[in-house]
């Protein structure tokens, strides 16, 4: 079995991490029950989805 | 349920749509551009058909062969080496859709770092796209992309980037640079490949001549200029008196040596039969004192905040009244084509003649850039399909299928 390229095990894993986080964020925002901190949860979530989708 | 649920799944549901309007919108710009090639082309091909792992991949890009009438030396002509630098896109793209050659071929590659294409700098509020306006309200739209390839073909950066065989030292973006690339080689980098795709193409076609085209910010001091590797310095010389006895204002130094990774020094170091240049004009887009950053900024060049700095004497090229519009860079580009082809055939014996069709610098500042292009046929063409996914996305795609 050959593995795969590092920069993809390392791309894997900041993948696993991005995804974390934003669920991480989902959860608080779930939780929370300040409308302004909701709110402004879209300027952490978009780049994240961006990240994770690994479009910029 | 509560209202702060409600709320709270508004914004989520808001981020996934913000999300997915913007990736479309980024995905746009994996497409290719249209390109309408003119009557003096005679063959279209592909970087991988002399490097064929490229294939499948957004490195890969159209080469453009346009024999002449009758033998002579083959000229290389490379457009968007830097995906942010329009002038030498254009310029490219001028020559595949309106020029012809008389004597000898040339090949033009409009988009050397089709990778770079892909993506673009919103944070600097670089444009994605640059519309050139033709006669009759027709128009055709050209991708602005970035300085480095696609960071999904290749991440993450290293601290330090040390370049292939030389073993020079650049920060670690420049590991995505293509014009620290060269040579190439095949196990390298993304931007190394690429490189030594444009290598397997110089030994299959045998190159007499090459120019790279860029640009630079008018604050940098190389603008303005033609760069030679140093076994060409003579011929550069020469196209350069005769630029400047048409009144075009250009300087011309060496390569030095203690700065690899060049498309004209390694290509040139490489290929004894070689004459390699590299040219910069000036786009105050790409500058760090512009001011209102948009298309219309690298397409009309003007811009207040740099005419005051010419005003106090902070710029190294004269910014003239009309500032660098597109159609000024591209006029340099063409007559500087035109003085090269002059000297190698006046140094070599080997003739390389356009033919009449290639524009001056005075048709350019006339007519403009999209005069020079060909229209859209009625009804538009279809965009050519996404025909690779950046490097990412492929590789995972390919781990799922096999």
């Amino acid at each position: 079995m050959t593995l795969p390229p590092l920069y993809m095990v390392v791309m894997g894993m900041y993948t696993i991490l991005t995804a974390y986080i934003i669920y991480l964020v989902i959860s608080i925002v779930l939780q929370s029950k300040n409308p302004w901190e909701q709110a402004t949860s879209i300027i952490v979530l978009v780049p994240f989805i961006m990240r994770l989708l690994f479009i910029k | 349920m509560s209202n702060a649920k409600k709320t709270g799944l508004m914004a989520i549901a808001g981020s996934l749509a913000l999300s997915a309007v913007l990736t479309v919108n980024y995905m746009q710009m994996w497409h290719d551009d249209i390109i309408i090639p003119g009557p003096g082309v005679s063959e279209v091909k592909w970087l991988s058909d002399y490097y064929p792992d490229l294939k499948g991949t957004l490195g890969d890009t159209r080469v453009y062969i346009m024999e002449g009438e009758e033998p002579g030396g083959t000229f290389l002509i490379l457009g968007g080496t830097h995906a942010d630098e329009p002038s030498g896109n254009m310029t490219a793209l001028i020559v595949v859709e309106h020029a012809t050659v008389k004597k000898g071929r040339v090949i033009v590659m409009p988009n050397t770092s089709n990778t770079g294409y892909t993506n673009n700098y919103p944070q600097e509020a670089h444009p994605q796209y640059i519309t050139i306006k033709q006669e009759n309200g027709a128009e055709r739209k050209f991708r602005y992309g970035s300085r480095t390839g696609n960071s999904a073909e290749h991440w993450p950066d290293p601290e330090v980037f040390i370049q292939y065989p030389h073993k020079q030292k650049y920060s670690g973006e420049e590991c995505r640079n293509p014009n620290r690339a060269y040579p190439g080689r095949p196990n390298g980098t993304f931007a190394e490949n690429v490189a030594y795709g444009i290598q397997m193409l110089h030994r299959a076609e045998h190159i007499d001549l090459q120019i790279d085209m860029h640009e630079g910010q008018p604050e940098y001091p190389f603008v303005n200029a033609l760069s030679a590797q140093k076994r060409a310095a003579d011929v550069g010389s020469m196209a350069v008196m005769e630029m400047q006895m048409a009144d075009l204002n250009i300087g011309m130094e060496t390569s030095p040596d203690s700065f690899r990774g060049l498309s004209n020094i390694e290509m040139g170091d490489m290929f004894p039969r070689l004459y390699a240049f590299t040219s910069e004009t000036v786009n105050p887009l790409q500058g760090k004192i512009r001011g209102i950053t948009d298309a219309k900024l690298t397409i009309e060049g003007k811009d207040a905040f740099y005419d005051e700095a010419a005003k106090l004497g902070y710029l190294f090229a004269p910014w003239p009244e009309i500032g660098s519009p597109l159609k000024l860079r591209v006029g340099r580009n063409i007559q500087e084509m035109q003085a090269l082809a002059t000297a190698f055939t006046d140094e070599t014996g080997t003739e390389i003649v356009w033919g009449e069709d290639l524009p001056t610098y005075e048709d350019l500042m006339e007519h403009g850039v999209g005069y020079y292009l060909n229209r859209l046929p009625e009804g538009g063409v279809e965009r050519p399909e996404i025909r690779a996914l950046p490097g990412y996305w492929r590789l995972w795609s390919k781990t799922w299928t096999s």
